[in-house]
């Protein structure tokens, strides 16, 4: 499903571009040396920089690789996997963003232990419910740090 | 003998029913913060500040030391479990922690870290004990210049290139120290790398970087390579916890070493997690077993678990003394130092020296409950890894994004979290070593700030770092540091070649 | 739906009822109905979350509110974190932001994503006094002595102070503009640190508040030679075994003609709050500003109480902004 060098490669682009932010960054500041001393921008230009060299390099070797390159880091199966365990991941963050971190800490386990771990509706729904509510135990009311609320709470003019 | 006898005096302040339970309930929500991932001992100890605003200095002190030593000592517990450090100053601690545990060995990984980290902590103490006069003079001499040395030093003592590969370490410390350059400038005061959005204001917060990783990135691992946790060794045998303490001994000089590098950074104050990586750096030069650390090696476990704790507790003496945060946490205790009605400098040693002598005398006493109190929180933890993953996986997802939203309150850290999850499993795919990273998060923005410190006094003049014997001294050894394993290499490949003719002859 | 909707009303109103007598003298018809934030635009441990938390004690000490309280530390970027929080945080008067002057004047040095007359004002409740601090056994026994040496001095005599184009930096410039000097200003991450270097002989003179350096005048480190205010400050009790704070005299007598520099403590709304709910904090802080915890606490960190809102707070605003643009301006910090 995913080359050695098809993943080297993803990585090296994203590190060509935090290099290149880091360098258009730093260019908004001075970059260089004064007489007091190294400016703003001297070391996330120069960092900037070291990334976007290295970056090349290893993409370089990456591609002369030859059959080490071509070996899978991700077979089929275990990408399946991984996509399973991903994507509600990234549900679980964009719900919250909306719904809060409570309701959505109990959707994203519900779905889990229900679609993917297959467990019965007792046990998703204790687990489901039993950690957003020891969550509220321990952080609203002990901790007094306040998580992400969303209408839910509000409504229950809890937020 | 003064300091003992004030030491006396200090027990028998400590010593009551009221400040022994205070350090039993401090130590207790100490661990759960330190379990907790986002929440640290900082945060442990912000939220007991108002319940300190009535007490007597004394009592409030104790609660909020005793909360710390828990959440350090906590925070080794799912540094070894589950590869997730509770704590910053307790990412090291999973090199070879979470390897052990993996082996089944987990029962013995953390009876090292909880007895060696009490053996730290109470070195730490001793030293301030004997040495507080010496000590306050000696941090005195710390300007930026020898900041910086301090800083380099473990730089130079944890970075060793040739383990992984030179250029994707490279890489791994360019990024970390980008990382730490985005937000304010706090010498020039502009914004930078955050390109007017308001999210980067806060810099990338190093916790949330942790939590990504260390926290998601391992769920990644795990469940691609489709493999649950191994639950076959989870048990807590009290046999195992003896056999390892009476094991203990054995690693005298790595526990020593330790707790040198702890006092030092504790006192200089670099921090318990550059002390951590520091101790853990060079337990791996100078170990016959170096080749074998990164694999469950105990000595991996205790270097750093020793140098964390002792420099926790020595940081409380600038502390006290200066009004020097020598960590996160101590800053917070600062503020509350301030609220009730202390002011920290010399005269606190004589205007109030019960204060003082009682606080000490309660860091002997809270590390030795935090120790036994840690110990029995272990068959808890070690019967979570016996719940199936299928429901204790997603609960730790849930538990890693919940901490990466209370490092700061933000929606976006979440977001954060999940992309450094992924680049956490690539990162480890693809060979580019983590750990470099994170030291270059943790020590990056104070190092870059000590160093233009100190070349705004030199007006941009390199040569302070070698202007005063101390910071020569130091900048000079952390030079040899980052050298020496090329030094090593180049007389390994020197005496080869001697020995080789008189082979063919 | 409907049922629901009557029994919240019903706690709610029961809520009212049982907390009300408690409150009989709150102004308005507003009143916070869950629980309050604060918004302390520093890190936990810095001035302003002394001041917040000591607002927070208050409060609960005399139940000057019938929830309670939350302190949130977010001083990332000079405050920045802070007031861009509060600024989302459109309407909602159960947050209350914590700060300086920082809330008006970090616009003006800094990029950020907030303007001053974003926020509903509640006001000003006490002023931190500065001072010039020299190591205690520097040759330089006054003022006078001091700037002597400074104009002497090539290179120039090392000022240290907390972040950049912040107070102690502002107060920097205004010495060497008015007293005709140079100095190499050392940014540091706060006035503690200012302090210990200054113990430590690293730096030549800092102007930290009396609260940051009071542990080094007493312990035999550092020595105030200054205050900068119009006259000494009140007589108090004595902080060294000869000295008090009533025994400096004042920057303006000793040759820098700077007649007064202090720095308000702060508090506001985020926008869009409503008169009521200004009202509401006004009350409340004017209280907490009457209580012993209060007293004690001004005392202690030596600041000068003067309550502040309204018309006085907008206007000490106004010329502050004025005056401290120009300075921005001389020494090109102004953004845009």
């Amino acid at each position: 499903m995913l080359s050695r060098m098809q993943l080297e490669l993803a990585a090296v682009a994203v590190v060509f571009v935090l290099g290149s932010l880091a360098v258009i960054g730093a260019l908004e500041h001075e970059i260089g040396w004064a007489s007091d001393g190294p400016q703003a921008g001297y070391f996330p230009f120069r960092l900037g920089i070291i990334l976007i060299v290295a970056s090349l390099v290893i993409g370089a070797q990456a591609l002369a690789s030859g059959a080490r390159g071509r070996e899978l880091v991700l077979s089929r199966e275990s990408g399946r996997r991984m996509i399973g365990f991903f994507l509600p991941l990234v549900g679980y963050v964009a719900i919250a963003q909306v719904l809060g971190l409570y309701v959505a800490t109990a959707l994203y386990l519900g779905f889990v232990l229900r679609a993917m771990g297959r467990h019965g509706w007792q046990a998703t729904a204790g687990v489901a419910l039993g950690v957003p509510l020891a969550s509220w135990m321990l952080f609203e009311v002990w901790f007094t740090v306040p998580l992400l609320k969303g209408p839910l709470e509000r409504w229950l003019g809890l937020a | 003998m003064a300091n003992f006898d004030a030491l006396m005096h200090g027990f028998a302040v400590a010593l009551t029913v009221h400040h022994v339970t205070l350090m039993v309930l401090g130590v207790l929500l100490g661990i759960l913060v330190g379990v907790l991932p986002g929440l640290g001992a900082p945060n442990g100890v912000t939220l007991l500040l108002p319940i300190t605003f009535s007490m007597d200095p004394v009592s409030a002190i104790i609660l909020l030391t005793s909360t710390y030593w828990g959440a350090l000592f906590g925070g080794s517990t799912t540094s070894i479990l589950f590869n997730i450090p509770g704590e910053p100053s307790s990412v090291a601690t999973t090199f070879d922690g979470y390897p052990m545990a993996r082996d089944g060995r987990a029962t013995e990984a953390l009876t090292f870290a909880f007895m060696s980290a009490g053996f730290g902590a109470l070195l730490g103490v001793v030293v301030i004990t004997l040495l507080s006069g010496f000590v306050t003079g000696f941090a005195l001499r710390f300007g930026p210049a020898e900041y910086f040395s301090v800083y380099l030093l473990a730089f130079c003592s944890f970075i060793a290139f040739g383990s992984g590969p030179p250029l994707k370490t490279i890489v791994s410390i360019a990024l970390g120290f980008s990382f730490a350059t985005v937000g304010m400038d706090s010498v020039s005061g502009a914004m930078r790398l955050t390109f007017d959005f308001n999210d980067m204001i806060r810099g990338i917060s190093f916790l949330v970087v942790v939590i990504g990783l260390f926290g998601i990135g391992e769920m990644l691992l795990t469940l691609e390579e489709g493999v649950s946790f191994k639950s076959a060794d989870a048990r807590i045998r009290p046999r195992a916890v003896l056999s390892a303490i009476a094991r203990l001994p054995r690693y005298w000089v790595t526990m020593l070493r330790g707790s040198a590098v702890g006092i030092w950074m504790g006192i200089t104050p670099g921090g318990p997690t550059a002390a951590s990586f520091m101790s853990y750096g060079l337990a791996k030069r100078m170990s016959k077993r170096g080749a074998h650390f990164g694999k469950g090696e105990p000595e991996g476990v205790i270097a750093p678990e020793t140098a964390d704790h002792a420099a926790g507790t020595a940081a409380m003496l600038p502390m006290l003394a200066l009004g020097i945060p020598g960590s996160a946490t101590a800053a917070v205790m600062l503020g509350g130092l301030m609220i009730w009605g202390l002011n920290p400098g010399p005269m606190l040693f004589i205007e109030r020296a019960d204060f003082v002598w009682g606080m000490i005398a309660s860091m002997y006493l809270g590390n030795v409950i935090g120790v036994i109190l840690v110990l029995a929180t272990v068959p808890l933890f070690a019967a979570m890894l016996s719940i199936p993953f299928t429901i204790i996986g997603p609960v730790i997802v849930t538990v890693c994004i919940v901490g990466a939203w209370t490092v700061a309150g933000a929606p976006f850290d979440l977001w954060l979290a999940v992309v450094f999850g992924l680049a956490g499993w690539a990162m480890k795919k693809l060979d580019y070593p983590i750990a470099p990273l994170i030291l270059a998060m943790v020590i990056g923005d104070r190092a870059e700030d000590a160093f233009r410190q100190s070349m705004i006094m030199s007006h941009g003049s390199i040569t302070v770092l070698w202007s005063k014997p101390l910071v020569g001294t130091i900048s000079t050894l952390a030079l040899v540091l980052l050298a020496s394993p090329f030094i090593a290499a180049l007389r390994r490949s020197l005496r080869a070649r001697e020995q080789l003719p008189p082979a063919q002859e | 739906m409907q049922r629901n909707t009557f029994v919240r009303a019903a706690l709610a109103a029961g809520a009212i009822a049982a907390l009300a007598p408690g409150y009989a003298q709150a102004q308005g018809e507003w009143r916070p109905t869950r629980n309050v934030e604060f918004v302390v635009t520093s890190g936990a441990g810095g001035g302003t979350d002394v001041f917040a938390r000591t607002v927070q004690a208050a409060i609960t000490k005399h139940n000057l509110l019938p929830v309670s309280v939350i302190v949130t530390n977010k001083g990332a970027g000079a405050g920045a974190e802070g007031f861009v929080y509060a600024r989302s945080a459109q309407g909602d008067a159960h947050k209350v932001v914590f700060a300086t002057n920082n809330t008006w004047l970090l616009p003006l040095v800094s990029r950020v994503a907030f303007k001053a007359d974003d926020f509903t004002p509640i006001g000003a409740l006490a002023f931190d006094e500065f001072m010039l601090w020299v190591k205690y056994d520097s040759p330089h026994k006054t003022a006078a002595d001091f700037l002597a040496a400074a104009r002497a001095a090539n290179p120039p005599l090392r000022m240290g102070g907390s972040q950049p184009k912040d107070t102690d930096q502002t107060l920097t410039s205004l010495i060497q503009r008015a007293a005709n000097v140079r100095f190499t200003y050392v940014p540091f991450r706060g006035g503690g640190e200012a302090g210990v270097q200054l113990a430590g002989g690293h730096i030549d003179a800092n102007t930290n508040n009396p609260s940051e350096s009071i542990g080094g005048w007493r312990g035999g480190q550092v020595r105030p030679v200054c205050v900068f205010r119009r006259e000494p400050m009140a007589r108090g009790n004595l902080v060294t075994t000869t000295q008090g704070w009533h025994d400096i005299p004042t920057c303006a007598s000793q040759g820098i003609p700077i007649e007064e520099f202090n720095m308000p403590r702060t508090t506001f709304l985020p926008p869009g709050t409503t008169a009521a709910q200004q009202a509401f904090w006004v009350g409340v802080m004017r209280r907490v500003t009457e209580t012993p915890e209060w007293q004690e606490y001004i005392t202690r960190t030596s600041q000068s109480t003067r309550f502040l809102t309204g018309e006085a707070f907008a206007d000490h605003i106004r010329k502050d902004i004025t005056a401290s643009r120009d300075i921005f301006e001389a020494e090109g910090w102004l953004i845009n």
